[in-house]
């Protein structure tokens, strides 16, 4: 099943620089015809909107640093956002992003990293659960 | 002037996004003729995207809210400048390729006497600044104030003289109104702060 | 005049800058890695973030690292990047219902649904200096890593203990109103058949479901105010105070919340219903498609905290609540943001708790006045002293003085005065 737009961002946005950027070199060395940058990478900030829980209402809790890129590959359009000021990642992962849009003969590849992404992402969090589960208190009856 | 867009998808919002060092060039023009509201500056164009599009990208950011009156124009721009997209009657900024109706012009914010910079500032397309020969679809207008040095005269082309009615009734209340930026094909600007009197000059009979 | 013009400084004002980037680098041990300073001093970078209002391990970690350690020099180096730093987005409105958590504790309730997550927390470590010799350490580390191994028994994917919690629905020895036990008991069960372990179900909910709180919700969505681009005042509206209280500096915050309490006329102190530490997702929507994309986690401390309304126009048959978030693992901040929340509300939003609030928590407001006493203030000092012996001089009825005369008498302290100045 293919992934939607909105999760191969989110999963993009969580993949290693590594994996990111090897696929996105190897890519481009085999060639990727019509790839053209939209909007170069550029760091700045995402303000953190939070509705809490009282009133309902929001507020503004503080800024993250994000960086930003679009790219354009034959038409379709690659876009990826990040944590952190890593232009050179980002640019790779609005590349895949745009290989995928493209349905590229190499989206396959993009999928299959972002399977990879989500399958580790899921054990990552079993995992954290796996240390403080032990620590979950559990009342025992009294006589 | 053809107001379509002719390129792709991408470049039109690569070539929409405006370097710092362009934008403030292009600020620097327009506080010029701000100042001074019957002098003409120039911006530089970019090919393929119409110069009122191009001043107003170099303007906008997250924290501007916009309306893009042109449906072609209207997603890349907020695309590239990640504007913030909203009706004409709340916008700060107002992008207009075509001309502005008498009805939208009054339906656009001006703000109050205590908050006077939420008034409404228009970016609106014209077709020249009375190059005509015979003044065809011409306007003059006769400013007074601020930077007009007594009186002054802009020949404005492609706009009703209605259109200019509109705008000195909807700048009676100063320091409430709209500011007035108009920006010609070939990357021409002019603007009319919501500061300056306007009356049209009749034209000459028999001329 | 008793002073001259004088120029001079320059020279010395830039070997004191490079008497602080060689400082910096002196000594015979290896530079700090920002690895180490994020791994090794989280809580010090998570303080740091939290305070400059911006979400960035990475720069956070350079800043500690540059300030030496100094937590209000890397709060404002990063708020002086920060400025620099254009916005791109606005993210869509979290709800905190979504806070997916690493510790959760109540004091409110001994077993509130989901149950207490001690998670990793120093509340229950005892206070004792570690002086292990450093040639120790690896040792130390390796017999961690094999107890670890022990106790993973049941550890695999999803635990199950949540579970067991369904089962637990015996006598409390604490006298407990029933209705209340119920309740409770209710959404246990409810929270022990989901698989959500990791967000286990609000205090507040269990507290509106029991009629205890005072309504607060309007349903309006206000836009919220914005302290990065005017400053709040009082009579600034709740969002404001909240963002100001997320920045506040730490020990800023809990001094102010220790002092209000410590006043006679509050009878006990309120009580925190939540206490997590955990992750909340970041969202912005696609430029593309319009629709939300998780681009980030950030990790954040909450705290609900409850009080009992005792005052003569409050309505005593209910209970109120404040509310604390915060960039980082910082329960002290979160704790105290929650008691200022709920105390600036109670007091009136033009209060002197609201001023106080808003404006001297922030630490660039305070250090940074505290910090201008060392620019000169010759000038006025030189003037102080003129009052005093002009003073002096009315009370033993002699004439002052003046800083002109020029006789080089012993004892004529105000010549001597003027060439200090």
């Amino acid at each position: 099943m293919p992934l939607t737009t909105e999760t191969r961002a989110e999963l993009l946005a969580a993949a290693a620089p590594e994996e990111l950027t090897e696929l996105a070199e190897r890519l481009i060395a085999a060639g990727l015809e019509g790839l053209s940058v939209v909007k170069p990478p550029k760091t700045g900030l995402v303000m953190m909107q939070v509705r809490e829980p009282v009133a309902e209402e929001r507020f503004f809790l503080g800024e993250v640093l994000v960086t930003e890129a679009t790219v354009d590959l034959d038409g379709a359009l690659g876009w990826s956002m990040r944590e952190g000021d890593d232009r050179v990642t980002v640019l790779a992962a609005a590349i895949l992003d745009a290989v995928a849009a493209a349905a590229h003969p190499a989206a396959a590849e993009v999928e299959a990293l972002c399977s990879r992404v989500s399958t580790r992402r899921e054990a990552a969090h079993a995992a954290e659960w796996d240390e403080i589960a032990p620590t979950v208190v559990e009342f025992e009856d009294l006589p | 002037m053809t107001t379509t867009r002719t390129l792709t998808y991408g470049e039109t919002i690569r070539r929409i996004g405006r370097a710092p060092e362009d934008s403030q060039r292009d600020y620097r023009r327009l506080i010029d003729v701000l100042g001074r509201p019957s002098r003409i500056a120039a911006i530089d164009t970019v090919d393929g995207v119409p110069p009122v599009i191009i001043l107003a990208a170099g303007l906008a950011d997250v924290d501007v809210t916009v309306a893009v009156l042109d449906e072609d124009w209207e997603r890349p721009f907020f695309v590239a400048t990640g504007a913030t997209r909203t009706d004409i009657t709340r916008a700060q900024h107002i992008i207009a390729t075509q001309p502005l109706t008498v009805d939208q012009l009054t339906s656009l914010e001006r703000g109050d006497a205590l908050h006077p910079e939420r008034g409404a500032r228009v970016f609106a397309a014209v077709t020249g600044f009375g190059d005509a020969v015979d003044g065809a679809d011409s306007t003059t207008l006769i400013l007074s104030g601020p930077g007009n040095d007594g009186e002054a005269r802009l020949s404005v082309d492609g706009l009703a003289p209605e259109f200019f009615d509109a705008l000195a009734i909807a700048n009676a209340d100063f320091p409430a109104g709209i500011d007035l930026v108009l920006v010609a094909p070939d990357g021409r600007i002019a603007a009319i702060p919501r500061s300056s009197r306007i009356s049209i000059e009749k034209p000459e009979k028999g001329a | 005049m008793g002073y001259s013009n004088a120029k001079g400084g320059e020279e010395a004002i830039l070997a004191a800058e490079q008497l602080v980037r060689r400082g910096r680098e002196a000594g015979s041990s290896p530079r700090l890695t920002l690895d180490q300073v994020t791994e090794r001093l989280r809580l010090a970078v998570d303080r740091v973030m939290g305070e400059a209002s911006l979400w960035s391990p990475g720069l956070a970690s350079r800043a500690v690292r540059q300030a030496e350690g100094d937590q209000f020099e890397a709060m404002q180096l990063l708020r002086a990047h920060r400025s620099t730093l254009p916005r791109l987005a606005y993210s869509e409105p979290v709800e905190v219902a979504e806070l997916r958590v690493l510790r959760r504790v109540s004091s409110a309730f001994r077993n509130p649904p989901g149950s207490q997550i001690l998670g990793r927390t120093l509340d229950y470590v005892g206070r004792l200096l570690d002086l292990m010799p450093e040639q120790d350490h690896e040792r130390y580390v390796a017999e961690l890593e094999a107890s670890v191994g022990h106790s993973h028994g049941h550890g695999h994917g999803h635990s199950h203990d949540g579970h067991t919690h369904g089962d637990h629905e015996h006598e409390h020895r604490v006298p407990e109103n029933s209705a209340t036990r119920d309740l409770v008991g209710e959404l246990q069960a409810v929270a022990a058949e989901s698989d959500d372990d990791r967000n286990p179900p609000r205090v507040m909910d269990l507290m509106r479901a029991m009629d205890l709180l005072v309504e607060r919700r309007t349903g309006e969505d206000p836009e919220p105010y914005d302290v990065t681009r005017q400053p709040a005042r009082p009579g600034a509206p709740r969002s404001a105070v909240l963002s100001m209280l997320a920045r506040a500096e730490t020990g800023a915050l809990v001094h102010f919340w220790y002092k209000l309490r410590f006043d006679p006329r509050s009878a006990g102190h309120e009580i925190p219903g939540e206490v997590r530490h955990g992750w909340l997702p970041l969202r912005v929507n696609h430029p593309l498609t319009g629709n939300p994309v998780q681009v980030a986690e950030v990790r954040v401390t909450d705290v609900e905290t409850y009080d009992d309304l005792d005052r003569p126009d409050e309505d005593r048959s209910r209970i109120d609540v404040g509310y604390g978030l915060c960039f980082g693992h910082n329960e002290r901040k979160a704790i105290a943001m929650a008691g200022l929340d709920l105390a600036v509300h109670r007091d009136g939003n033009s209060s002197e708790v609201a001023q106080q609030v808003l404006i001297t928590l922030d630490g660039v407001e305070a250090n940074g006045f505290l910090e201008h006493l060392k620019l000169p203030h010759h000038v006025d000092f030189r003037s102080v002293i003129d009052r005093k012996q002009a003073i002096r001089a009315l009370q033993t009825g002699t004439k002052p003085v003046a800083a002109t005369d020029a006789t080089p008498t012993p004892g004529n302290e105000t010549q001597q005065i003027g060439a200090l100045v």
